[in-house]
């Protein structure tokens, strides 16, 4: 099984997804919090764009070997990219945020096709099974 | 017991008793085990639908003075209890609390770190699988609202129906939290194999070895976040009753936005393996 990637953000402790599926997981989450990723619940208070992007760019990080440099930096890229333009249109009323939705859509389909090409070449996870992980 | 063929909209209502200082406190302190959550389970036949009781989510009365200092006041005896099992256990406040949303939110949160506490201190996994129920609720309900409203504004992509993105992104949504809540609390579920979030679970029992993904497992539940209706007979369901760590029940959560008998836990039926 993956080891757990816990890293320290300010005073809180923020989990960082380990694997293609996680990130999936991580980037629709995002996607329902678009433009300011804030949870008014309140069970997250600390949540906000910095901490979100930062969980997601430090899974890239743990599964860049998997990815393969191109895609790594294209991920990246992307991210960057897309908090800048929520950060933009935190109101969602200059049409940024559509524009992020789009390239958060860009970063979903190279995981997905990460995962695909994995399958495809029967490469294991770690618990060596063919998932796509 | 309320099954799905009881008449829980319309049975027979008694008027509800004026409630003091003292059963309003308590209704903040309901120690869960699963029999609260669910009314009737111990009894219940494999394979029956039990609903979750009505008042498992929310604190009752209105929301008022009293009700934020019996809300603090349940959570400082929650802190006492956690104190109790664990002396050097340290809570980091949580964000301005003010407000009776403020207190609820402390007193969810306090709640679920006893739970962590009580599995860490003692083994004991019931009132985490409570909180659990508890918290994926609370956040599929939120996310039922979020995504539709985002669906309507044409902000989600919708490859195969509106209702599959729906369930998609609140399955993503449910899963990515609770691996973040698991951490907030210091649950590290690769060192600790009864507790998982959308991990493989195995079926050994045939030649071949296949697996199945509950969106969460603790102990022997096996969570499933749905907008579907299912039942003991569903593929999915039976599939999980067959993993090799047994479920003694699925708990499937829907919606409450959906009414009815949204969340309910379906005991295990005893098949032979």
């Amino acid at each position: 099984m993956t080891k757990l990637t816990v890293r320290q953000y300010g005073n809180i402790k923020l989990y960082i997804p380990g694997t293609f599926s996680e990130i999936y997981d991580q980037i629709g989450s995002m996607m329902l919090h678009a433009p300011q990723f804030t949870d008014p619940s309140g069970y997250f208070h600390y949540r906000n764009i910095d901490t979100e992007f930062f969980q997601l760019t430090e899974s890239f990080g743990i599964v860049r070997k998997k990815l393969g440099e191109e895609r790594y930096a294209a991920l990246m890229d992307l991210a960057v990219r897309a908090k800048a333009l929520f950060a933009a249109d935190p109101d969602d009323t200059n049409g940024k945020t559509d524009e992020g939705y789009k390239l958060l859509y860009e970063i979903e389909d190279l995981i997905q096709e990460a995962r695909r090409k994995r399958v495809e070449s029967k490469q294991t996870d770690d618990e060596g099974r063919v998932t796509g992980d | 017991m309320r099954t799905a063929s009881s008449t829980r909209n319309f049975g027979p209502t008694r008027p509800t008793p004026p409630m003091g200082r003292g059963s309003n406190i308590r209704a903040f302190e309901k120690p869960m085990t699963l029999e609260q959550v669910f009314p009737g389970l111990r009894d219940a036949p494999g394979g029956a639908i039990v609903a979750v009781a009505d008042d498992f989510f929310d604190f009752t009365g209105p929301a008022n003075e009293t009700q934020m200092a019996l809300a603090a006041l349940a959570s400082q005896r929650i802190k006492e209890q956690i104190k109790q099992l664990d002396p050097k256990w340290h809570y980091d406040e949580l964000g301005p609390n003010q407000t009776v949303e403020g207190q609820y939110n402390k007193l969810n949160d306090l709640r679920f770190h006893l739970a962590a506490t009580r599995l860490r201190v003692k083994g004991d996994i019931e009132l985490l699988q409570a909180e659990t129920i508890r918290f994926i609720q609370r956040r599929t309900d939120a996310a039922y609202i979020q995504g539709r409203a985002l669906l309507r504004a044409g902000k989600l992509k919708v490859r195969l129906s509106e209702q599959e993105a729906l369930g998609n992104f609140i399955d993503r949504e449910v899963r990515k939290d609770l691996r973040d809540r698991f951490i907030s609390v210091g649950i590290d579920w690769s060192t600790n194999r009864s507790i998982r979030v959308n991990g493989r679970e195995y079926d050994s029992s045939g030649t071949d070895r296949t697996y199945r993904r509950p969106d969460a497992r603790v102990g022997r539940l096996a969570f499933d976040v749905t907008l579907t209706r299912k039942t003991a007979i569903t593929p999915q369901v039976r599939g999980f009753f067959g993993a090799d760590f047994q479920p003694l029940r699925v708990i499937i959560i829907r919606p409450s936005q959906l009414g009815g008998i949204y969340t309910y836990a379906i005991p295990r039926t005893e098949t032979k393996r």
